[in-house]
């Protein structure tokens, strides 16, 4: 048994010296932590929608795809940058339009079958069918002729951008450079999945009976509405590695209940914590808020009056007192911003305008509403809800006081909120924007003109010729520097959008819970988390 | 009705695709007339198909009823024990000794029963009885006991009623002037009196009872079926929707029924009217 | 006049109204109720006779006050200008000499952790920025103040801190790992005191620090002291305030002026439905009542909660869909009653006479017979009222709060659920958000339930009561 026990530790000594450099920090020290079940058990908020990656759409979901699939490539669990996954290496020509990737010869299903180039052509040609329905379908558009076949004006799958060379070779072509397409392959909807098996069970192929996945994690139970309980997936390649043995994903809703249950020693992470304690919250050890890859802004309707003078959006902007928002209203330490685009990747904001009542009303007087005199009836329009509720009632309230406007607010149920915004029938609407890859494009390309996320009918030709421009720049620091330069039109000089605050998340993580580190983006892979103590 | 209401099932805050929106219509019938997803709709209906759920994608409405429904109803059916129980006992007991002390406090807290919403009752017996943390098994006994009290209220102040006006009737006297034990009064021939007012209610009170669980679940986060149903009204999940509002109303329907048989066995009078 | 018994025989019969008075005057329980609802009719019709605060401005640095306590009356931003009038606080423009004394520190507060066990105890995890949530790497302080509430305050002198270094001596106190540390730049500390004067109601004239200004912007969080004339301008709040400086006196009366407009109107809905539909199948008889009658059978087995739902989810929360949808669930019930009523009343003799004379249907209905039958129809529609109510909180419960003209409005269901949701049920802290609007509702539907038993009582002594 002790030479057993010795074996074991060389050869793990071995195996961990063996591990790329940005891997070892997550590799315990020593044998100390085996001691230690090797179980997590967490909170995700709400039961999940669906566990097919292709048709995910919420934080919820994705957590746990990040479990059971594995996409080409994988984020860094620390900076989000790009680490093999299923493909082991991967060559990017020169004009940025061709990706060849090599799959690693140990990939494999959790049925054991081996991975291939071709699951990949299935996925995605799943992916583009109508009959899917994938509301993330657009996340693959890069590829060249993706959308077309999507749309049915091509009905040829040969003629989309990808095809295998051999079975453990996939090359992609795009139509035109994403410099963050390699983003794209690590996100659930681009995750390869078995097609065979979902013929055979339909929508039913994620239970956990019929599913076949390629994670580091499978599942062993769905139990609706109580628990989904993984296990380690024992033909995942790098299951070495892997050093949970189970992980238990709880689907409470409400904050208060996983906070009793968390201090109770119920479970070892919560993704959210109760707003009415939160002063308690702050000072537990085990607390953290690390700020989220999103932005909380105010949209205008700039087709109408008084939306469409740039003064008037401007002295809106320069009138509100964002400090106090997050201070008093949000309380859980937003970032203020005067800016839209967080911290994504190596992007840095510029500073945009700061609070300044003052300057405002000169502002809307330069605009022809001295002390707000003559401004017409307009509407502040949000989705119900109580946060919502508070902000816009703050805001208004201090245009009031700034500005001499009165401004009425207006609450709508969410899925009419969203026709209205679509409609661009508003005002002034609140307005979220959560990245989708880590990229400052996600949240640059929105107001492009006509684009189907601007919703502001704001138009700058300025504006759509820098959007061009990166797309073409492959060098990362001058992309930065032009997105920089679009961030300033829009926060600086035409304010089609008062960015507010930047999002945080936050919650509670037991100290037994190792190898979880914050980023942006609130992604941690469970590969790389283990248990002390 | 539903669905002439505006706002679109899978709308979102990123805005979808043209494409993938017509193809998502597609996929679950929406873009039809209204007229055809109707009869589609009336169709599966038909092979006891409530269709696809367009939120929670991995089930279809039949499956996640079919989870959930046992909960709900095992919910309801330990209200009603309680109301009964409670609200009878009550009733009769202060009945029995109308206008004494016990009577009027009995029927003041009565009063209090109504007057108080079960949202606020809830957290406070969760609270005494520290169910409230218990996040493993949830016990339904204390959320059906919260349930139960308004209908108990109810209940008592009716059957209270009830046996009052049966007190009077000549029958009983010439019961107690045959000189047979109260007891025997009390229970063979008044509280059958009693309990007619209290039958004709359970009618509105299932009805009732299935509403109040929609607040109860949600106090208690109780994984039954109502209380998803805000929330998918507000989703625009349409076949969820239909779904729960099917399911309840044969079940209102079924335990009418019941109820009125029921009734019909109790009360010489809508006996002798049948016939 | 008739203060004995003895006396009412020599007097002029009393009419059948007056003997129900009489009677419902005898009811002691009764009477607590009429006088808990005239009273909450009172306060929250005439709300701005009894409170002087505004019930929706936020205050939010004022934050949840229990009850008893003051705050100081002013806003969030208080601008002072020349020549304008004080916009802060209503009472400001009677005053000669606004005096306002300030501290503003501008300072820092950070949330540091340690690891607290196995190899790492000691080191720090995480240096984060309170406002703003950043982390940091690094911090080098000149002087910083430990501002927890568990641990005793006390100052650390300058050290650096950085992650995944030990902490230095004296940061963390035994057996604590986490600190909320305040570093506060003593250059940037400002303590200054405003004066103005006003005439007519308008400022004449600004100083700060003895200094002569035009315009000055305070914060309200910043204000120590405001002096009006001498006298300290506070707003008391008897009930407390809630988590947004809203005094909650103010708001129960004006949330309650919205329960009791909800209730009463959805009644006089569900009454005008109910009247004539019991009048006419009452009247009519036969066949059409059968089928009449049968269909509220039917609709009363119905979970109409649902439908109410759905409608609000559908087209939007529109209180008149509320009124609408409520009215239309209630009026079950009143029709019941009134064809009951109706019925009785039918074959009586004046009913007959009026047939004779030729009154059509319609005459009869609306003349005779509703008249007669009216008191039936106040006891139920005073146990109608309470039952809206309740239902209307239902609704705020499950998220569903009524609006008016797209203005959310806060009435008493709303504010029992946010307190609900505001308080803490372990340690009953901020216990007066849920405890005194659930008090104002309970007691008005306890008076209204009381006094509706009271009125059947009265109005009809020999009945002991249905439901």
């Amino acid at each position: 048994m002790p030479r057993i026990m010795i074996l074991l530790l060389i050869w793990t000594a071995c195996y961990a010296a063996e591990l790329p450099e940005w891997k070892q920090d997550f590799m315990p020290e020593g044998e100390e932590w085996k001691k230690t079940a090797q179980h997590l058990r967490f909170s995700n908020g709400a039961e999940p929608e669906t566990l097919d990656p292709q048709l995910m759409k919420g934080v919820t979901e994705h957590r746990i795809s990040l479990a059971i699939f594995e996409g080409l490539v994988t984020n860094d669990p620390s900076d989000l940058s790009i680490r093999p996954g299923v493909a082991e290496k991967w060559d990017i020509s020169k004009d940025g339009l061709t990706y060849t990737f090599h799959i690693r010869p140990d990939a494999k299903w959790s049925d054991g079958k081996a991975i291939t180039s071709s699951d990949f052509i299935t996925s995605w040609k799943r992916l583009l069918q109508k009959e899917t329905a994938a509301e993330y379908a657009y996340q693959i558009f890069p590829v060249k002729n993706a959308e077309a076949y999507l749309k049915g004006k091509i009905k040829d799958f040969s003629k989309v951008g990808v095809s295998a060379k051999d079975p453990k070779t996939l090359i992609v072509t795009l139509h035109q450079p994403c410099p963050y397409f390699l983003d794209l392959c690590a996100f659930a909807t681009l995750a390869p999945i078995r097609v065979d098996i979902i013929d055979k069970h339909l929508s039913g192929w994620t239970k956990p009976e019929n599913i076949v996945s390629n994670g580091p994690f499978i599942m062993e139970s769905w139990e609706q509405r109580k628990s989904i309980v993984l296990k380690k997936n024992p033909h995942y390649w790098d299951h070495d590695f892997v050093k949970l043995d189970k992980i238990t994903i709880f689907p409470y809703d409400d904050a208060e209940k996983e906070y009793q249950s968390f201090l109770k020693d119920g479970l070892d992470w919560v993704h959210s914590v109760p707003q009415k304690r939160i002063d308690e919250v702050r000072r537990h050890p085990d607390y953290y808020s690390e700020p989220y890859m999103g932005t909380y802004f105010y949209r205008f309707n700039c087709t109408k009056a008084p939306f469409n003078k740039k003064l008037v959006r401007k002295a809106l902007s320069l009138a509100i007192n964002r400090e106090h928002i997050t201070k008093h209203i949000t309380k859980a330490g937003q970032p203020p911003a005067t800016w839209f685009c967080p911290p994504v990747g190596i992007y840095k904001h510029i500073e945009g305008l700061a609070y300044n009542p003052e300057e405002a009303k000169k502002v809307l007087a330069d605009a022809g509403f001295p002390n707000g005199e003559g401004f017409p009836e307009i509407e502040l329009m949000f989705n119900t809800n109580e946060n919502h509720k508070q902000v816009a009632e703050a805001i208004c309230q201090q245009w009031k006081d700034n500005l001499g406007i009165t401004i009425k607010r207006r609450n709508k149920e969410w899925k009419m909120y969203l026709e209205d915004m679509t409609n661009i029938n508003y005002d002034i609407m609140r307005s979220g924007w959560i990245g989708d890859y880590n990229d400052p494009n996600t949240f640059f390309d929105m107001f492009v003109t006509g684009g189907g996320n601007n919703r502001t009918g704001w138009s700058n030709k300025k504006y759509d010729q820098l959007l061009i421009d990166s797309q073409k720049e492959l060098n990362p620091e001058k992309r930065m520097l032009i997105f920089q330069e679009m961030e300033r039109i829009l926060v600086e000089d035409e304010f089609p959008i008062i960015p507010l605050y930047i999002t945080i998340k936050q919650g509670m993580i037991n100290e037994r819970v190792a190898g979880v580190e914050p980023n942006i983006r609130n992604i941690h892979p469970f590969q790389y988390i283990w248990m002390e103590e | 009705m539903v669905r002439m209401a505006p706002g679109d099932p899978f709308a979102r805050e990123q805005g979808t695709d043209p494409a993938i929106q017509a193809a998502l219509n597609e996929k679950y019938h929406l873009d039809k007339p209204v007229v055809t997803q109707f009869f589609y709709y009336l169709g599966h209906l038909c092979t006891g198909d409530l269709g696809p759920s367009s939120k929670y994608k991995d089930k279809s409405v039949n499956e996640h009823i079919a989870e959930n429904l046992g909960v709900s109803l095992k919910l309801g059916v330990i209200a009603l024990f309680f109301a009964l129980l409670l609200g009878i006992s009550t009733g009769v007991v202060s009945a029995v000794k109308q206008n004494s002390w016990m009577d009027y406090s009995l029927m003041s807290v009565s009063l209090i029963g109504l007057s108080i919403p079960i949202f606020v009752i809830g957290p406070i017996l969760a609270l005494l009885f520290n169910a409230y943390q218990d996040t493993e098994n949830i016990s339904l006994i204390l959320p059906g006991f919260t349930l139960a009290l308004p209908f108990a209220a109810r209940i008592a102040r009716l059957a209270r009623a009830g046996m009052l006006e049966v007190v009077h009737q000549d029958f009983v006297r010439t019961a107690r002037s045959k000189g047979l034990p109260e007891s025997r009064i009390v229970f063979v021939h008044v509280l059958r009196g009693s309990l007619i007012p209290v039958i004709g209610f359970l009618g509105p009170a299932i009805a009732a009872i299935l509403t109040g669980s929609l607040v109860v679940e949600k106090i208690f986060q109780i994984p039954g079926l109502g209380r998803d149903f805000v929330e998918s009204a507000l989703n625009r999940d349409y076949n969820m929707v239909l779904g729960t509002v099917i399911v309840y109303g044969t079940l209102v329907i079924f335990c009418n029924l019941i109820a009125d048989i029921a009734y019909g066995l109790l009360d010489p009078r809508v006996r002798y009217e049948q016939q | 006049m008739s203060n004995s018994d003895t006396n009412q025989e020599l007097l002029p019969p009393l009419s059948p109204g007056q003997l129900a008075w009489k009677r419902l005057k005898r009811n002691k329980l009764a009477m607590a109720g009429l006088f808990l609802v005239v009273l909450a009719h009172i306060l929250c019709f005439l709300a701005p006779l009894f409170t002087s605060q505004s019930p929706s401005r936020l205050r939010p640095w004022v934050g949840s006050l229990a009850p008893g306590s003051e705050s100081i009356a002013c806003h969030e931003e208080n601008v002072l200008r020349v020549g304008d009038q004080p916009a802060f606080n209503e009472d400001a423009i009677y005053a000669e000499e606004i005096s306002i004394t300030c501290s503003e520190l501008v300072e820092t507060e950070y949330r540091i952790t340690a690891y607290r066990s196995g190899r790492r105890k000691g080191t720090i995890k995480q240096i984060q920025e309170k406002i703003g949530a950043n982390n940091l790497r690094e911090l080098n302080l000149e002087s910083g103040e430990i501002i927890d509430v568990d641990n005793p305050k006390r100052s650390i002198g300058p050290c650096s801190l950085k992650i995944k270094d030990a902490a230095p001596p004296g940061l963390f106190a035994d057996g604590n790992f986490v600190v909320q540390l305040k570093h506060r730049d003593p250059n940037k500390t400002k303590n200054y005191t405003v004066n103005a004067l006003l005439k007519n109601g308008q400022f004449t004239s600004i100083s700060k620090n003895d200094g002569s200004i035009d315009e000055i912007r305070i914060y309200g969080e910043h204000i120590d002291t405001l002096l009006f004339d001498g006298q300290t301008a506070m707003h008391y709040h008897l009930l407390g305030t809630d988590p947004e400086g809203r005094d909650l006196w103010s708001r129960i009366l004006y949330g309650g002026r919205i329960s009791l407009m909800v209730g009463i109107v959805a009644t006089i809905v569900s009454l005008i439905i109910g009247v004539f539909y019991g009048a006419i199948s009452g009247f009519q008889g036969g066949r059409t009542d059968r089928v009449m009658m049968s269909t509220v059978d039917v609709l009363y087995a119905i979970p109409f909660m649902f439908i109410v739902i759905l409608l609000l989810v559908a087209f939007g929360r529109n209180i008149i869909i509320l009124f609408m949808a409520l009215g239309a669930v209630q009026w079950l019930t009143t029709a019941r009653i009134v064809r009951g009523q109706v019925l009785t009343l039918k074959s009586r003799e004046f009913i007959e006479a009026a047939k004779v004379n030729g009154a059509s249907t319609w005459t009869i209905i609306t003349r005779h017979l509703l008249p007669n039958s009216l008191g039936p129809i106040i006891v139920y529609a005073t146990l109608t009222v309470p039952a809206v109510i309740l239902e209307e909180s239902f609704l705020a419960f499950l998220g569903l709060q009524v609006e008016w003209g797209s203005q959310p409005l806060d009435s008493w269901g709303y504010l029992v659920d946010a307190g609900r949701q505001a308080m803490d049920y372990q340690t009953w802290d901020q216990w007066w958000l849920l405890v005194w609007p659930a008090l104002a509702m309970i007691l008005t539907l306890f008076g209204l339930n009381t006094l509706g038993d009271g009125l059947r009582d009265a109005l009809d002594p020999q009945d002991h009561g249905h439901d």
